[in-house]
């Protein structure tokens, strides 16, 4: 949501004139969660346009449910499943694929369209770009925050060659002026697996947002002072949280440091609206070693949670196809960084060369221990003029270093001679 | 509006049986019992109608728990039958969860009935304005209490199921009378 966010306000930064089109505030709600705080970071500029989608899921007034969706909520979420895959071939999303290309039609209607960006997933959100190419030759961009046909995690391809929604995905991309994607890994699957296009595949990495970030307190060097190390972020299956927990608890009974400090969770528990009951059981185990949950944070309360950190834990799971959006975040902070990952995972190399970088060969309970009893030496002994230049280091991560050059090269190619925004 | 008003009445369902994992997750979110708690202009009492929820709800007005009440004939019927062991079975893979909810061993069935057939849960719905379904399990009940005219308004909101867990209702320093 926040890369979709920033990359609207790039473009409106750039002079574009940016309508974005999305769902309705119900939706997230009702569905994904929501930060509303969010909002205000929106280019005042910027038009929004929001439409409805799948209303009756989700619906919390019993008195709306139908006789079918309380018969067997399993049937009918299954059968709405099987439904949304008539239009375009992505269970769940795929009805949305009508209620966005006539939206997209109108927004053309009302004031001509240059360029589409479509940001995934959910892939659907690709339809209107290349609806709107068909019917009328607009140029669009697919921005893949994730990857549609490739299991991130596993690294194992989804589906068949040959399937429904394969064949849709190489039309989307051979009509694609050119399509994103969050790092090196992901776009090199995609360049073989459609090496016609690969010349028109760029990386646009994930960054951290310079308007989310305050500075830090100012820091003091005293070794026993109580420190709090923090994970800011989606917390949710794959990721070895319990190995953390465990080094957690290991770290406490080797370092005085670690003994004397907290450990605190901040983020969503999984990616929908319900929490995820196995991570909050898992986080609950261990609540007697100083570990606590506080909930998810806003993007705005970004830099106040930071604030309250003294050192970070990257907790991500193992796979060369994922770098995390945190990852960023945390380098921004100039804080020392736990990496609990294994070193395959794309976000080693995000922050190769950042100082206070303490990684595993393995994320084991034993290796970890060992890294966030370096960390809490490194985090006892930092002042604040060495965040200060930790954060220096990091400037070359900003959201605004990724995104910038590919929004100019659009400029270029697509409305070269066009004005700045009225 | 002082505390003499009549009370605004919300019950809570928790209809999932012996699983109470989901009733005891951290949600941090405002949940729709906080927002009548919130915004209601008359004191609020929350009780609750529980099966296979073993832990207090402290604060909350009345607690029914329909563990031990007297299964129906049905339920007797379908036990003997070796009903209830195929619906463990089946919980264990897709289609058989499928099959379970379609059929008269769905744990919102189970949970429809016994509180159909208890007297003291039937009074309780009947004297209230709100009920707040806490699981998929306990939406028939919730549908069905809204739909009978039984209360005026029903929701399914899983995120009232951490009460009494990681917030607890502002009347629990009053009196306890669970």
């Amino acid at each position: 949501m926040y890369r979709a966010l920033a990359t609207a306000n790039a473009f409106a930064k750039t002079g574009w004139r940016v309508t974005v089109l999305t769902a309705t505030h119900d939706t997230f709600e009702r569905l994904t969660g929501s930060d509303p705080d969010s909002e205000k970071y929106i280019d005042p500029h910027i038009r929004v346009v929001r439409i409805p989608y799948a209303p009756g899921l989700g619906e919390r007034d019993l008195r709306k449910w139908s006789r079918a969706h309380v018969y067997s909520p399993v049937l009918w979420n299954f059968a709405r499943w099987l439904l949304s895959r008539l239009p375009f071939p992505e269970g769940g999303y795929g009805s949305w694929k009508v209620p966005l290309t006539t939206a997209a039609t109108e927004i053309h209607r009302e004031s001509p369209v240059d360029l589409v960006v479509g940001s995934a997933n959910p892939n659907v959100d690709f339809a209107p770009g290349m609806y709107l190419h068909r019917k009328h030759g607009i140029p669009y961009v697919m921005d893949y925050r994730d990857a549609w046909h490739l299991d991130v995690y596993s690294g194992k391809r989804l589906g068949t060659r040959y399937s429904r929604s394969r064949r849709v995905e190489r039309r989307l991309i051979d009509g694609a002026s050119e399509a994103w994607f969050v790092n090196r890994a992901i776009r090199d699957w995609h360049a073989a697996e459609y090496p016609s296009r690969a010349e028109h595949f760029h990386v646009v990495a994930n960054g951290f947002d310079p308007s989310f970030f305050d500075t830090l307190p100012d820091r003091q060097r005293d070794p026993d002072r109580e420190l709090t190390f923090g994970y800011l972020g989606t917390i949710y299956g794959p990721i070895p949280l319990r190995e953390t927990l465990d080094g957690w608890r290991i770290a406490r009974t080797e370092s005085p440091t670690v003994a004397r400090s907290k450990l605190v969770f901040r983020g969503r528990l999984g990616h929908f609206a319900e929490p995820d009951p196995i991570a909050a059981a898992l986080l609950r185990e261990y609540e007697s070693d100083d570990v606590a949950y506080l909930g998810p944070a806003s993007k705005s309360q970004v830099s106040e949670v930071y604030r309250g950190f003294d050192a970070l834990l990257l907790v991500i799971g193992r796979s060369k196809y994922i770098t995390s959006g945190k990852v960023f975040e945390y380098a921004a902070t100039g804080l020392p960084i736990a990496a609990l990952h294994h070193p395959e995972t794309a976000a080693t190399e995000v922050l190769s060369g950042y100082p206070l970088h303490f990684a595993v060969p393995e994320p084991t309970p034993r290796h970890i221990a060992d890294a966030l009893i370096a960390t809490a030496e490194a985090a006892a002994g930092q002042t604040t003029a060495e965040v200060e230049q930790m954060k220096k280091w990091a400037a070359h991560l900003s959201r605004d270093a990724q995104l910038l050059p590919r929004v100019t090269a659009l400029r270029a190619q697509f409305a070269p001679t066009a004005g700045a925004r009225p | 509006m002082t505390r003499t008003a009549k009370p605004f009445r919300i019950v809570l369902l928790f209809g999932s049986g012996v699983e109470t994992q989901n009733s005891v997750a951290l949600a941090a979110e405002s949940s729709k019992l906080r927002q009548f708690l919130e915004h209601s202009a008359r004191p609020v009492d929350v009780s609750v109608i529980s099966l296979g929820l073993r832990r207090n709800i402290p604060g909350s007005a009345d607690h029914v728990r329909l563990d031990d009440s007297t299964r129906s004939a049905t339920d007797r019927l379908l036990a003997i039958l070796g009903a209830f062991a195929l619906r463990r079975w089946f919980a264990t893979f897709p289609l058989g969860r499928l099959l379970n909810s379609l059929g008269p061993v769905d744990q919102g069935r189970v949970f429809l009935r016994t509180a159909k057939r208890h007297a003291h849960a039937m009074r309780l719905l009947r004297s209230t304005n709100v009920v707040i379904a806490t699981d998929v399990e306990s939406t028939k009940l919730g549908w069905t209490a809204v739909h009978r005219g039984w209360v005026d308004d029903a929701f399914y909101d899983y995120r009232s199921a951490p009460v009494g867990v990681t917030w607890q209702l502002p009347s629990e320093d009053d009196t306890p009378r669970d």
